[in-house]
């Protein structure tokens, strides 16, 4: 797998640089660190840049054994920073993208749609949204919403498991938001039935988390399939944060035509409001 | 001679002619088009709305004759006189009626009759909302009386009255303030002519006939019956939902926009002019009757705007301005109001209110001061 790490040489970008190097070194993937100049008189300020990122990389990128597992190239590319990465990222067929963000987005930051969000928007392949500290990849919580069953969430983390020299341990979680419409409605038990309950029955959330669990079962991962009540967004930080989960997956807000206007974007919202690092795929 | 061989030899011209085929004319394509629309129209349900919406107009124009006679019995013995009890009046009338929209009829007749003023009418109207949100509410006590869950009954008319509560509340000095500046005084909707006619002609005579056999004062109550009928009615021509299917029909699984919910609350509403008709009907609309929360409360924001379109035609009814000034206050100090939360403070106002209801349903004691309470407050606010 080819990683692509974005940096401005600020800290949250400093952050990416690291993240991205563990996980090429976690993967065994190649990396490539890019930064991005409005003008060509700034060549000597992206140089700087480049260095201080590719020292960051190898710092993060060697095994324990002292060896440098993962090649570092670079690139520097003159231009809009958001457009440059997406097209570098197709030009060079990345599988994954890793970039940094505000911490605390302000309102402002968070109004006029950062990098980041243009990224995430337009990017070919997934996006890393580095966030947090940065450590070998141990708990993964996965976000299933039954919008597609199996998730290309756990079609990507299955392939990246499948690289990597140690087992994840990946929480598959589904949160059921829903409230009674009336007390006319009918199977009001599976508002409050746990995961286990759910699969047996073979309910829709079930279904889908079954679905999960069976497409991630082949990458020896140890799976918690689980059922969280709440808002979605509330629900799935919580769950982040008590079960000391160091990567959030989530799916990308993909909608077509209308129906990107009709639907709240729950992955912008969790990649905002997590403490640490989000993949959307 | 033309040389062609089909010509020439009558035999072949029959033998190889194309078969003749009749196409029917576009007026008769037209016309079965027509006759299959025509037979897919459920006139039962045409007949049913033109039924309430005459005995609306009815209702109206003897709740205003009565309102005058009520005005003059009133005026020594009312506890009515000012914008407190008013609030008061109004919520606890709604309980007793089961029901918000015959009571802010009422409030405009008042108004008209001159037994209460502008503010009064507009705080009454306000009361009649407060009290109407309750019935949902009693809906699902029912339920739990039959055995079903807490939450699960009472969750949706909990939070149906907290949305309400809070955002009326914040409306009221809004529209208070919008009232007495007068900013909408000029926004008038004319009724014309021919509405004022067909409304003399109809409905004047039936109310003089039933005013040979019934004191004055009491035509406000056989009024008040009428309109409660006609909703009855109204309710019973609104189309069945089962979009299961559709975009619509996933409302229980997908997260929509705040923004999206709220056009769709108001919307749905327009059409059933009740709040409880509009959340009766997510039960169908979504595949197992749930509702995800988030999409919960912007949908009941937008249908407590949208509930007031039949007391904007009862003032209208009316010919009375003013009495239209209050109404339209009402629905715009509420949309503004819902606009600011939905673009402001939301998710904290959301998680709030759902925690606030969570912590109803916890236990019966919880639940039990919420409902002393709801009763209690109309009650002193008549007091003052």
């Amino acid at each position: 797998m080819k990683i692509l790490i974005a940096t401005g040489g600020s800290a949250h970008s400093d952050l990416a640089v690291c993240s991205g190097a563990e996980l090429a070194r976690a993967t065994n993937s190649r990396m490539t660190i890019l930064t991005i100049i409005k003008d060509a008189e700034r060549r000597a300020e992206a140089q700087a840049i480049i260095d201080r990122a590719v020292g960051l990389a190898r710092l993060n990128g060697t095994a324990g054994n002292g060896r440098q597992v993962a090649p570092v190239e670079t690139r520097v590319r003159l231009g809009h920073p958001a457009e440059e990465i997406v097209h570098e990222a197709m030009e060079g067929s990345y599988g994954l993208i890793v970039v940094g963000t505000w911490p605390k987005p302000n309102l402002l930051q968070r109004l006029l749609a950062p990098t980041t969000e243009r990224v995430v928007m337009q990017a070919p392949c997934p996006v890393l949204v580095a966030k947090g500290l940065v450590g070998p990849l141990r708990n993964v919580l996965l976000c299933v919403s039954g919008a597609d069953s199996p998730s290309r969430a756990a079609g990507f983390l299955t392939d990246m498991a499948a690289r990597m020299n140690h087992r994840l341990e990946i929480t598959v979680l589904h949160v059921m938001s829903q409230i009674s419409a009336g007390p006319e409605a009918e199977e009001h038990w599976q508002l409050a039935a746990p995961a286990e309950q759910l699969m047996y029955e073979g309910t829709p959330e079930g279904q889908w988390l079954r679905s999960e669990v069976d497409a991630l079962g082949r990458t020896g991962a140890l799976l918690h399939p689980k059922v969280r009540h709440g808002f979605v967004v509330d629900e799935v930080l919580m769950e982040a944060q008590e079960g000391d989960c160091n990567l959030l997956v989530v799916g990308a807000h993909r909608q077509a035509g209308w129906q990107r206007f009709l639907l709240d974007d729950l992955t912008h919202q969790i990649a905002v409001r997590a403490d640490r690092s989000v993949l959307i795929v | 001679m033309s040389g062609d061989p089909h010509l020439t030899d009558p035999t072949l011209a029959t033998l190889e002619s194309p078969p003749m085929v009749s196409f029917p004319a576009e007026s008769a394509i037209a016309g079965q088009a027509v006759r299959v629309a025509w037979r897919k129209i459920a006139w039962h349900k045409v007949l049913l709305f033109a039924a309430s919406l005459f005995l609306f107009t009815l209702a109206i124009t003897l709740m205003k004759e009565g309102a005058r006679e009520l005005a003059t019995l009133l005026d020594s013995h009312s506890a009515v006189d000012n914008a407190l009890n008013s609030l008061g009046f109004g919520w606890l009338l709604a309980y007793l009626v089961m029901s918000g929209s015959p009571v802010a009829a009422s409030a405009l007749t008042f108004f008209d009759a001159g037994i209460i003023d502008q503010v009064g009418a507009y705080t009454m109207i306000t009361g009649s909302r407060l009290g109407a949100s309750f019935i949902v509410l009693f809906i699902g006590f029912l339920y739990v009386l039959r055995g079903r869950g807490k939450a699960e009954s009472l969750g949706i008319g909990l939070l149906s009255l907290i949305v309400t509560g809070t955002t009326y509340v914040f409306a009221l000095g809004f529209g208070y303030g919008l009232l007495t500046t007068g900013l909408l005084d000029g926004v008038q909707l004319q009724t014309g002519a021919l509405l004022n006619s067909a409304t003399d002609l109809v409905f004047d005579p039936l109310a003089s006939v039933l005013l040979n056999l019934l004191p004055r004062w009491s035509l406000f109550l056989v009024g008040l019956g009428i309109i409660l009928l006609s909703f009855g009615l109204f309710d019973r021509c609104m189309p069945q939902f089962t979009l299961k299917k559709s975009q619509l029909g996933r409302m229980s699984r997908l997260v929509y926009r705040p923004w999206v919910m709220f056009l769709l609350g108001g919307s749905i509403t327009l059409v059933s002019m009740s709040v409880s008709v509009s959340l009766g009907i997510l039960v169908p609309l979504s595949a197992r009757g749930f509702v995800r929360r988030e999409n919960l409360i912007p949908y009941i924001m937008g249908a407590n705007i949208t509930t007031f379109v039949d007391t904007l035609l009862a003032a209208v009814l009316l010919r009375n301005p003013a009495a239209f000034t209050v109404v339209l206050v009402e629905m715009v100090s509420i949309a503004l109001v819902s606009a600011v939360i939905l673009a402001t403070f939301y998710h904290r106002y959301e998680r709030s209110l759902l925690s606030a209801v969570g912590w109803l349903t916890m236990r019966d004691r919880n639940l039990g001061y919420f409902m002393v309470a709801i009763f209690l407050v109309p009650v002193i606010l008549m007091l003052f």
